[in-house]
C-alpha cells in the first residue's frame, strides 16, 4: 500500500485492538497473538488478585481467550475490545465461583485474595540505587497487595479497573453492570482504605521517606 | 469551601472528573488547608505506589495453548471450501494439473520400468474366521493387477488361475470375494506380486507356476481357520535385489547366488528370520524360478508348495525342507551380517535361526554411552557456576546453586509451604555467606535481594520477627558495604 513492505508484528502495532479483532475474524491468527501480548499480562494480573489465587486465574485466563476466539464472529466493530475482554473475565469468574459455591462460601466483605498468591519477584521494584530503598520498595509492594487483597471483592474489581487496567469510570460501570455512582463510590472507598493502610504502616505522611 | 465539602471532591478532583469552576475552588483550599492538602496528597501517592505495583509473571505456556487453539480456528475459517468458492479457476487448474501427474506417472512406470526392483512379500496370518475383509479385498485388488501387468507386456492374462480369488483352507469353504476396480494405476511402476492363487485341496498343485508377473519374489500366505478371533498377525518384508533381477523361466539352480538387501517390517512383536511353514491347508503359488530362492521361504512363501512340487518331481518332501533348511541358515548368516554392519545396533548371533527383536538387546558399547571429551562437553562445564572456592562446580553443586535454591523456595512459598520455603531461602542464603564467617564480603546480587525478600516475608508470616530484623541488618550492611 505505502510501496514499502512492512513487517506483519509492525503493521499490527499500529491496528486498534478493534482492527486486530476484525483481522482475526478474516483468518488471521496472529491478530490473537497481538491481542495476547497487549492484554495478557494486565488480565492474568488482575485474574491473579481477583481469584486470589494462580492455578485459578491461569484456569480463568485461558478461557478468557477462548471465548474471545470463540465469540469473535460476533465482536461488533463498534465495541471496546478491553471492556469486552473484561467483562468476558468478570463472568468467567462468577461462573467459577458459583460452581465452587459448595466448597468455600466466601463473604462479599470478606478477603478474597491472598498476597502470598504473587510472588516477590513480581514485586520487585525497579532496582534504585540505594538497596535499603529496593527493600524499602519490597515492602511497601507487599503492604499494598496485602491491602488490595483485603479490600472487598467488589472494591477491588473496580479498583483494578480503573488503576491497572485503565478503564474509564463509565466503561467500569458497564463492565460491571452497575450505576456509574456506585463504582465512583467503590472507588472512593478502596483509595481510602488503601491510603489508611499504607499510612498506618508508615509509607505516607511524614514517616514516609 | 468546607473541609467536609472539600474531602467528598477530593476523589473527583484526583481522577479530574471536577468541573472547572469547582475544581478551581477544591485546589484553593488546598492551599490553605493542610489537613485536606495532606490528605489529597495521600490519595495521589497511593495511586501513584498501585501505580508501579509488578504483574504477576504470566507463564508462557498459557499463552502457546490459546495461540494453538486460535490457529485451529482461524485454520477452518480458511477452509479449503472458501479456497474453492473464491479461486474455482485456480481450483481446477490444479485438481487438472494433479491428476495429470499421477496418470503420466503411472503410465511412464509400466512402460519403461516394468521389471523395478522392487517387490514387496507379505506373509499374512488370518486368524479371523471372516475372511471377507478389506485386506483381502486389497490382496485381490494386487492379484488383478499382477493379471493387468502381464497383459500390459503381451504375456496374457493369467487366467490358468483365478488371480481375482482369495483360497481359504479346505475347512473353510467361505466364498472367495471379487472386487471390481479400475483403479489398477494405483500399483503402476511397481511389481507387487500378490498371488493369491491356490486350491482348497493342499494335495492339488498350484497351476499358477511360471504365470505371476516377472521379478517376483514374494507371495502371500493366507491362511484360515475355525478359529473365532480377530487377531491378525501382519508381517512384511521388503526385498531389494542388488543385482539384476532373475527372468522368468531361468533355472535358479544355474544362476549365482544374488546378493539381497533386506528391510523387515512387522507389527508383530517378534521379526523372525527363520524358516516359516504355511500353515496347513493355505497353498499359495509363486513364480518358478523364484521359488527356489531360500528367502522366500522363509517368509512363509510356497513351503506347501514345493512340498508338492518335490512330490511330483520324485523327490522326497523330507530332504527337500532339509535342504531349504540350510539355505534358510546361510541366508540368514548373510542377511543378519548385513543389518549389523548396517545398523551397528546390538550384536545379533550370526548362525542364530531366529532374531526376537524383542529380546534384550545387549548393552552398548561403553565406547558409545561415556562422557566424551568434546569441545561441547567442555563448553557445557563452562556453563557451571563458579564457586567461591574459584573452581568451576560440579553439575551436584550447580543444582544447588542459591539460585536454584531461590526458585524452589518460591515455588514452596506460592503453595502456601512457608517452612519449606524458609528453610531453602535459608539454606540460598548460607550459600551466599550469611551467617558464615566473612559474610560480609557476600556481594549484593539480585540473587541475594530475591533470597532475602523471600526469607523476610516467610519469616513474617511464620512470626519470626527477630531473625527477620537480623537478616534485614545483615542485608542493609552487606549492600551499603558494596
Amino acid at each position: 500500500m505505502l510501496g514499502k513492505k512492512t513487517s506483519k508484528s509492525e503493521d499490527f502495532f499500529r491496528l486498534t485492538d478493534e482492527e486486530l479483532m476484525a483481522k482475526y475474524k478474516g483468518g488471521d491468527a496472529e491478530a490473537i497473538n497481538e491481542l495476547i501480548n497487549r492484554h495478557g499480562q494486565r488480565l492474568y494480573g488482575f485474574l491473579v488478585r481477583q481469584t486470589g489465587s494462580r492455578d485459578r486465574a491461569e484456569d480463568v485466563y485461558q478461557e478468557v481467550f477462548l471465548r474471545v476466539i470463540k465469540a469473535a464472529p460476533r465482536f461488533k466493530p463498534n465495541s471496546h475490545f478491553t471492556a469486552w475482554l473484561y467483562t468476558i473475565a468478570r463472568n468467567i469468574i462468577i461462573d467459577e465461583a458459583r460452581k465452587n459455591k459448595h466448597r468455600k462460601t466466601e463473604s462479599l466483605d470478606q478477603s478474597f485474595g491472598d498476597a502470598s498468591s504473587i510472588t516477590k519477584l513480581d514485586l520487585i521494584p525497579d532496582k534504585g540505587p540505594n538497596p535499603e530503598e529496593n527493600l524499602r520498595g519490597i515492602e511497601l509492594a507487599n503492604a499494598l497487595e496485602e491491602g488490595i487483597s483485603k479490600l472487598s471483592k467488589e472494591q477491588r474489581e473496580v479498583l483494578l479497573l480503573r488503576e491497572r487496567v485503565g478503564l474509564s469510570f463509565k466503561e467500569i460501570a458497564n463492565v460491571t453492570d452497575t450505576p456509574l455512582n456506585t463504582v465512583k463510590t467503590r472507588m472512593h472507598y478502596a483509595l481510602g482504605h488503601l491510603r489508611k493502610g499504607l499510612s498506618e504502616e508508615g509509607f505516607l505522611g511524614e514517616g514516609a521517606k | 469551601m468546607k473541609c467536609e465539602e472539600t474531602k467528598d471532591l477530593l476523589f473527583d478532583l484526583l481522577y479530574g472528573e471536577l468541573p472547572s469552576e469547582q475544581e478551581k475552588d477544591v485546589i484553593e483550599h488546598l492551599a490553605e488547608c493542610s489537613e485536606c492538602g495532606k490528605e489529597y496528597h495521600e490519595l495521589k501517592a497511593t495511586r501513584a505506589a498501585i501505580d508501579k505495583l509488578h504483574e504477576p509473571e504470566l507463564p508462557l505456556y498459557l499463552n502457546n495453548r490459546i495461540m494453538a487453539h486460535a490457529g485451529e480456528a482461524a485454520m477452518q475459517k480458511k477452509s479449503m471450501l472458501d479456497f474453492l468458492f473464491r479461486r474455482p479457476v485456480a481450483t481446477a487448474a490444479i485438481s487438472f494439473i494433479a491428476v495429470s501427474v499421477v496418470i503420466i506417472i503411472g503410465v511412464r512406470g509400466m512402460k519403461e520400468n516394468p521389471k523395478k526392483d522392487l517387490s514387496i512379500a507379505y506373509s499374512t496370518e488370518f486368524k479371523s474366521a471372516k475372511p471377507a475383509s478389506p485386506s483381502q479385498d486389497r490382496k485381490v485388488l494386487r492379484a488383478k493387477t499382477n493379471d493387468y501387468l502381464s497383459e500390459f507386456r503381451g504375456e496374457g492374462p493369467t487366467d490358468a488361475q483365478p488371480a481375482d480369488t482369495v483360497v481359504y483352507p479346505a475347512n473353510d469353504s467361505a466364498p472367495a470375494k471379487t472386487i471390481e476396480t479400475d483403479d489398477e494405476s494405483i500399483f503402476a511402476g511397481f511389481d507387487i506380486a500378490m498371488n493369491m492363487s491356490g486350491s482348497t485341496d493342499p494335495n492339488q498343485p498350484s497351476e499358477q507356476d511360471g504365470k505371476s508377473v516377472d521379478g517376483l519374489l514374494g507371495g502371500a500366505n493366507v491362511s484360515g481357520n475355525e478359529a473365532k478371533t480377530d487377531e491378525v498377525s501382519f508381517e512384511m518384508a521388503m526385498v531389494i535385489p542388488e543385482g539384476e533381477k532373475s527372468k522368468k523361466g531361468t533355472d535358479a539352480a544355474k544362476e549365482p547366488e544374488k546378493p539381497v538387501t533386506v528391510a523387515a517390517l512387522s507389527v508383530t512383536p517378534e521379526v523372525k528370520f527363520g524358516p516359516k511353514s504355511a500353515p496347513e491347508g493355505a497353498a499359495v503359488s509363486g513364480d518358478k524360478a523364484d521359488s527356489k530362492d531360500p528367502f522366500k521361504k522363509e517368509w512363509g512363501w510356497n513351503v506347501a508348495k514345493d512340498s508338492e512340487e518335490a512330490a511330483v518331481k520324485g523327490q522326497n518332501p523330507a530332504e527337500k525342507k532339509s535342504r531349504d533348511q540350510n539355505n534358510f541358515e546361510d541366508l540368514n548368516t548373510k542377511t543378519l551380517s548385513k543389518l549389523k554392519s548396517a545398523s551397528k545396533k546390538a550384536a545379533v548371533p550370526a548362525n542364530a535361526d531366529t532374531y526376537d527383536a524383542s529380546a534384550p538387546k545387549p548393552a552398548p558399547a561403553l565406547a558409545d554411552t561415556s562422557v566424551s571429551t568434546a569441545p561441547s562437553s567442555s563448553a557445557k562445564r563452562e556453563k557451571a557456576p563458579v564457586l567461591e572456592t574459584g573452581k568451576p562446580g560440579r553439575i551436584s553443586q550447580w543444582k544447588n546453586s542459591p539460585e536454584k535454591l531461590v526458585k524452589k523456595a518460591q515455588k514452596k512459598e506460592s503453595k502456601g509451604d512457608y517452612v519449606d520455603a524458609l528453610s531453602l531461602y535459608e539454606q540460598a542464603l548460607e550459600l551466599m555467606g550469611y551467617k558464615s564467617p566473612g559474610d560480609m564480603k557476600t556481594s549484593c546480587s539480585k540473587d541475594l535481594m530475591q533470597a532475602v525478600q523471600g526469607a523476610l516475608k516467610c519469616y513474617h508470616r511464620l512470626g519470626k520477627t527477630t531473625q527477620a530484623s537480623e537478616l534485614r541488618a545483615w542485608y542493609a550492611k552487606v549492600c551499603s558495604g558494596n
